[in-house]
């Protein structure tokens, strides 16, 4: 395998974030050990928000690497693409609406596109699905309607998602093809699992020898109905050696990013924040800020909103609600492990500016 | 590391973490990192981490013993060993933490034996990155089951802050009113009077609440807060909320310690938001909830 040349293309890609959460989790540790009653204190309250935000997260997590592990067992390589048309507009708001059909969180929804790329997905609609699942999806829809009741907010966190989502789709649609905006690794990857898929197929010979052609499968449907039986239980079986593959690869983005928000929530006042936090720009700033640090799931995201409802503006709840679901921190670290670093800066930088521009002249223009 | 031994790591995390997991679900602990509500998303995540680690076992078995897994009463027995650990652990014959230690020493115990001799020669086969996630993954589970549970407490509220504005709408359906005033816990008051702060019926009740003290420097001497934290989703998104609580022996109380307050109730504004004031008659140490925290 070209391991070598492959790290060494990725030092830029992402190994800095990876680092900086490294860092962080041994300052913590470090802090932790020193015996001070304060560090103790300090140290049980990121224990606590940490493994509050990654029990919270991995059932998540699981439900999109299975659907992930599912798509590359029982969806045929190329044969996606004739699902959508050719226009990137048209291809673009499917992809915005695909989340009602799979209903993943940001968790679930990273390890799910990249395996769909795989598959041939177009560029604009996998991009838009990315950014607009974690809320065109009808947990989310519900959880904002229960939240905020049917009324203004539910519709505009909807629209401006698909907006945003489909606006950042075109953008990426311009790319040439798939190797422009995706980490390399991910093809190095697929084939690399293919392969250690073989070399564990060596050795009972009966595993895996499903995906190799058409005639070996048209014949096993020949087959009496408990070889068909097997058989799917040995796909089954492979789903799930994929999913436990991509639960650890994805994974330590996700722990990764709650340790970091963990970290950032022991340690930066939210008070300074709220604090400081008035006025039509600066609130719509504190609120994405907050929205970053708290890295909270989407489908809940809605009733922490409700909390600061009493505080800020509609337009800068709008902008919690809207940005945080497409950008937080465990997001941006797991579309790292996707995309190549000018794609993810594209994927925050967009959605960012939209947010800003819709949410400030909401607050100057508009008082909600 | 080889292919097989990665494997096996992978399938004893699955497992451990299964097994942290349906430890804090069967007696209930989880509900001190995520609301109520969610419970049932845990109990799909274990079911599903446990077929995973099954599955995990089954393939690096198979790859050194060639018919260890062929009939069906074999993976049957097999996958009763593979899960026994989330048994015990969710039954509570063994805490989290003695499991993780068990397992973790058969893992390396079953690692010494499979790779002794061609240890160091296949450590270069798999990728660096690869160890890297099991470190990862290993992170939770070190913390969860070696870290004794503390609930957050005055010191978190340094960098969370009380919430003075009022407890989500959503959870409005409740009414307060039907609750005895004595039995009325913090929130509930909170609630009540942010919805009717002027109403008389409410003024001057009885109240009779267990929180942790606070002294918040915007609070006369005499005055402190009791408080509890609210859980609306995970622990990420706790909040503080309190009741402001007049005692001559006010100054006396210790931030942080779990206290019983029993008075008068009526309302007072602090920074601008309405927030519940008790008069108190006794206040009173005692020890911890069970349920350190409250759900909307």
């Amino acid at each position: 395998m070209n391991t070598k040349q492959n790290s060494a293309s990725s030092v830029f890609d992402y190994k800095p974030i990876e680092a900086m959460a490294l860092l962080i989790a041994l300052g913590v540790l470090s802090l932790a050990l020193s015996q001070n009653a304060l560090t103790t204190e300090k140290w049980s309250t990121f224990t606590s928000i940490f493994l509050g935000i990654f029990i919270e997260a991995i059932p998540f997590l699981l439900l999109g690497t299975i659907a992930s592990g599912l798509v590359e067992v029982f969806v045929e390589q190329n044969k996606l693409k004739a699902f959508f048309p050719d226009s990137p507009f048209l291809s673009a708001l499917y992809g915005s609406l695909m989340g009602l059909l799979f209903p993943v969180c940001e968790c679930g929804v990273v390890p799910l596109v990249r395996r769909l790329f795989r598959k041939g997905l177009p560029i604009p609609t996998g991009v838009a699905f990315l950014m607009a699942a974690p809320v065109i999806n009808p947990i989310v829809i519900l959880s904002t309607l229960t939240a905020f009741g049917f009324g203004k907010i539910l519709f505009m966190r909807l629209g401006f998602t698909m907006l945003i989502s489909v606006v950042t789709g075109l953008v990426f649609a311009s790319a040439q093809n798939q190797w422009e905006i995706l980490r390399p690794t991910i093809w190095i990857d697929s084939e690399s699992s293919d392969l250690t898929c073989h070399c564990c197929g060596h050795a009972h010979d009966h595993d895996h020898d499903h995906s190799h052609s058409e005639d070996t499968h048209a014949a096993e449907t020949k087959q009496d109905k408990r070889t068909t039986l097997s058989l799917t239980g040995k796909k089954l079986e492979q789903v799930l050696q994929i999913t436990l593959d991509e639960l650890f690869e994805i994974g330590r983005y996700l722990i990764g990013g709650a340790i970091i928000a963990a970290a950032m929530q022991t340690f930066i006042p939210q008070t300074l924040l709220i604090s400081i936090g008035q006025g039509p720009v600066v609130s719509v700033l504190v609120m994405m800020a907050l929205a970053v640090i708290l890295s909270i799931c989407s489908t809940v995201d809605a009733f922490v909103a409700l909390g600061f409802t009493n505080v800020f503006s509609t337009g800068s709840i709008l902008a919690f609600l809207v940005f945080g679901p497409i950008v937080d921190i465990k997001s941006i670290l797991m579309f790292s492990r996707t995309f190549k670093l000018r794609s993810v800066i594209y994927m925050v930088l967009i959605p960012m500016l939209f947010v800003l521009l819709i949410s400030i002249s909401m607050n100057l223009f508009w008082a909600g | 590391m080889n292919k097989p031994s990665y494997r096996l790591i992978q399938s004893f995390l699955v497992i451990g973490l299964a097994s942290y997991l349906s430890a804090l679900l069967t007696d209930g602990s989880l509900a001190n990192y995520i609301h109520h509500r969610f419970f049932y998303l845990t109990a799909i995540a274990i079911s599903i981490l446990c077929s995973l680690g099954v599955i995990g076992f089954f393939s690096t078995l198979t790859e050194y013993v060639q018919k260890a897994v062929d009939s069906p009463i074999k993976k049957i027995l097999l996958s009763a060993v593979i899960i026994s650990p989330i048994i015990l652990t969710s039954s509570h014959l063994i805490t989290p933490k003695t499991m993780a230690i068990i397992l973790s020493l058969l893992c390396l115990l079953i690692l010494l034996a499979l790779n002794f001799r061609n240890m160091a020669k296949t450590l270069h086969e798999y990728e660096e990155k690869a160890i890297i996630s099991l470190l990862f993954i290993t992170f939770p589970l070190v913390l969860g089951s070696m870290v004794p549970f503390k609930p957050l407490s005055a010191s978190a509220l340094k960098t969370k802050g009380f919430n003075l504005a009022s407890v989500s709408p959503a959870s409005e359906q409740g009414n307060q009113h039907t609750i005895d005033p004595e039995k009325r816990n913090i929130m509930d008051w909170v609630k009540l009077i942010n919805k009717e702060k002027d109403n008389p019926g409410i003024l001057g009740q009885k109240a009779d609440v267990i929180g942790f003290a606070y002294h918040d420097s915007r609070l006369a001497e005499n005055h402190f807060m009791v408080g509890r934290f609210v859980i609306t989703c995970c622990v990420a998104d706790a909040s503080a909320i309190g009741m402001v609580v007049e005692w001559t022996g006010g100054k006396n109380v210790v931030d942080n310690q779990w206290i019983r307050v029993k008075g008068k109730v009526s309302s007072t504004v602090l920074d601008g938001r309405i927030v519940p004031f008790i008069q108190a008659e006794s206040v009173e140490e005692t020890s911890e909830p069970t349920q350190p925290y409250l759900y909307p």
